[in-house]
């Protein structure tokens, strides 16, 4: 059984108006009917641009915000379904690192008070008294810093004396020492440097394999979350358009947007930068106010067909003629078609653009 | 470099701040380059290289007091060669705009919230270009509709924050190109931006190099967009350039611990899942200072003793255009040829303290 499965999740945010008595007007449709699953163990990676809802999923699994239609089933229960009490107990088996590394640690609490924080709300600690409880937190705690690379003199120290790098491995400490089974990375590394992002996706990648985490890594970096994630799931405007495993997802993207994202995606080597074939899009993003009708993608989408696509949603399904074993799904009506070659995409709504051809 | 005169050439620019009471900080600390006309150079370096600063000072748009600037910036002018960094604010200030111009990180910042994007656009050309009126507003349409902007009269009516995000940005870079600068300077002018936009804007700049022949000065922290865009790049590290070469050299033999060790750094989208990156170790808090020996020291694999005294100067490794700075550089098959090419400046310089 999976460790997470989230069954047609929706988050609807109201769009409220008025001067006295607050009417709502709209819906920003944030997630629009998201299914996956994410086996223990793996490396879940959600990528998408911003705005793609993808934040907001990862926020809706822990029920930072709330859930307006769906579920959520995390070790046998509907986390969706689950009361405040019980949901905020249930947190420990479910943390969070978010993407500010400053802002998502309080200035005024030394570190040893931030990471001790959550073993005192769930009441972790062994022990007969109150010293020997909090001797046996303080050791987890220094255990979780040393995991992370950091010592126990960070204990004493302020978020603001740490470089940013080192406040997100104390952000990613603070995640493990609830020892969780699923940690959610929320871009985890897209506030850092270059050489300091390696060094924290080589930290997430050893500590999975010591620790037996699974992961759900939300980046709107497709090299990155390529490089961290066992299956990949491509977002667009709400929904999942495309999802498959790392390697599938580059040998053969399938969803015309997914083919967009990665032809987008800059290369450091001249050589393949020469050669590389753009596809730019026109336009921008729709607003998840008013998404439009059938294909979210088809106001910009290259392979735009006359039929179907503007009125009928298409469904995350799997290929045709694909062999039962495979776990690559696309939300595309013309999938087949366009893998093969049939459908050539339309020059008026994306410029393609081949060097040297 | 090629045998004419560069458009600007940029010698040992060094900017410090502060001072008073306290050690001056060298943001950039000697640092050169040149710009030729329908190039692209770029500056890559991490956050603290100094690579905004230098653009700021280029522009002139650093703060009179408590900065210090050195250096020369010589650039060809129309009526004749003149040193950036002399020159009174005033000169400055009808060069800005018309013979250089600039894109800045985050458009919704730069950008005017309470001024409609059409009295901006046309802002530049009455001051450059005396144009007012309706000639100024069918200018501005131009430009608009030249950067990819559809519908660029209702456009010009709107406020920034109507604009999306990638629109923000095509409308700066129609200010920055409003008077034909022969010298654009763009700093990190993707980074705000989504990957499907970034790649609209870099074929957009892309186009005006080519078609205006325009000199960019690329400032960015992402090798992906200096690999598709520059032609020489320049690789900052604490305010020094630690290695200089043609884009293709730089990638393929990259000399110096550092630019290795980032290139080492970035997962790559074409490369088979699993394999493993090999960061720099350290943070940029580790540094020493240049005076004392190679800033990097601390941070790399290859250092030895001879690494600590002293600043390294910038060396020449096989060809002319590839330089680096650094005494146990990376070798490929042996190629590394070690020729002295310290400029009188630097060494002077050291001598001060």
């Amino acid at each position: 059984m999976s460790l997470l499965e989230i069954k047609d999740l929706k988050v609807h945010f109201p769009i409220e108006r008025g001067i006295l008595v607050d009417r709502v007007v709209g819906h920003v449709r944030a997630v629009d009917g998201v299914s996956l699953s994410i086996e223990r163990g793996q490396t879940y990676g959600l990528v998408g641009e911003s705005g793609c809802g993808k934040t907001t999923l990862g926020r809706s699994v822990l029920r930072l915000n709330p859930v307006t239609e769906g579920e959520v089933w995390f070790g046998g229960r509907d986390l969706a379904g689950l009361d405040a009490e019980t949901m905020r107990r249930e947190r420990k088996n479910l943390q969070m690192v978010f993407q500010d590394p400053l802002g998502s640690l309080n200035p005024r609490q030394n570190i040893g008070s931030i990471l001790m924080e959550g073993l005192q709300t769930h009441g972790i600690g062994d022990g007969d008294d109150r010293r020997q409880v909090q001797q046996d937190r303080h050791n987890r705690v220094v255990a979780a810093l040393e995991r992370v690379g950091l010592s126990a003199r960070a204990l004493k120290r302020y978020p603001h004396e740490f470089s940013g790098g080192q406040r997100q491995r104390i952000g990613i400490a603070r995640a493990l020492v609830l020892r969780p089974d699923l940690i959610i990375c929320d871009e985890p590394v897209s506030a850092l440097d270059v050489s300091i992002q390696a060094q924290v996706l080589n930290l997430l990648e050893e500590l999975q394999e010591e620790l037996d985490l699974t992961y759900l890594v939300i980046a709107h970096d497709l090299a990155v979350v390529r490089h961290v994630s066992d299956v990949v799931g491509v977002m667009y405007l709400g929904a999942l358009v495309e999802e498959a495993s790392s390697d599938d997802i580059y040998s053969t993207p399938l969803h015309p947007y997914t083919r967009t994202l990665m032809s987008a995606v800059p290369v450091p080597d001249p050589s393949v930068e020469e050669t590389r074939e753009r596809i730019l899009l026109a336009g921008d993003l729709p607003s998840p106010a008013d998404p439009p009708t059938g294909c979210r993608f088809h106001t910009r989408c290259p392979w735009r067909q006359e039929e179907r696509c503007d009125t009928e949603r298409p469904e995350l399904r799997p290929l045709r003629d694909a062999d039962s074993g495979s776990t690559h799904r696309v939300a595309c009506h013309y999938a087949e078609e366009i893998l093969s070659g049939q459908i050539r995409p339309n020059e008026d709504h994306a410029e393609r653009i081949v060097p040297g051809g | 470099m090629s045998s004419n005169t560069p458009l600007l050439a940029v010698e040992e620019l060094s900017v410090a701040f502060g001072g008073r009471g306290s050690t001056p900080v060298r943001a950039v600390d000697g640092v050169s380059f040149s710009l030729e006309e329908g190039k692209v150079t770029g500056l890559v370096g991490e956050s603290g290289c100094g690579k905004s600063v230098t653009s700021l000072a280029l522009m002139g748009l650093l703060p009179d007091h408590g900065v210090e600037v050195g250096g020369r910036a010589v650039m060809q002018l129309p009526k004749g060669p003149e040193d950036l960094l002399a020159l009174p604010q005033r000169r400055m200030r009808d060069l800005r705009g018309s013979q250089l111009a600039m894109i800045f990180q985050d458009p919704l910042s730069s950008l005017n919230p309470v001024v409609p994007i059409g009295r901006q656009v046309t802002e530049i050309l009455a001051r450059h270009r005396g144009m007012r009126g309706q000639v100024a507003r069918k200018e501005a349409a131009d430009l608009l509709h030249r950067v990819g902007i559809p519908d660029p009269t209702r456009r010009l009516r709107e406020y920034p924050h109507q604009l999306s995000g990638g629109m923000r940005q095509r409308a700066l870079i129609a200010m920055a190109v409003a008077c034909r600068p022969k010298l654009m300077i763009a700093d990190e002018p993707t980074t705000a931006l989504d990957v499907t936009i970034q790649a609209q804007i870099l074929e957009l700049l892309r186009d005006l190099v080519t078609e205006e022949g325009t000199a960019l000065l690329m400032i960015t922290h992402d090798l992906g967009v200096v690999a598709g865009l520059c032609d020489d790049i320049n690789v900052l590290y604490a305010g020094r350039a630690v290695e200089r070469a043609p884009r293709a050299p730089l990638f393929a033999e990259p000399t110096h611990p550092y630019t290795v060790g980032l290139l080492g750094s970035i997962p790559r989208l074409d490369a088979p899942r699993g394999e493993p990156l090999t960061p720099v170790r350290g943070s940029v808090n580790d540094n020493i200072d240049w005076t004392d020996g190679c800033a990097f020291a601390p941070r790399c694999d290859h250092y030895t003793m001879e690494c600590l005294q002293g600043p390294p100067p910038l060396v020449e490794r096989g060809d002319r255009d590839h330089v680096h700075r650094c005494v146990n550089p990376v070798d490929h098959a042996g190629a590394a040829d070690r020729t002295t090419l310290e400029s009188p400046a630097a060494v002077g310089e050291e001598e001060d303290r």
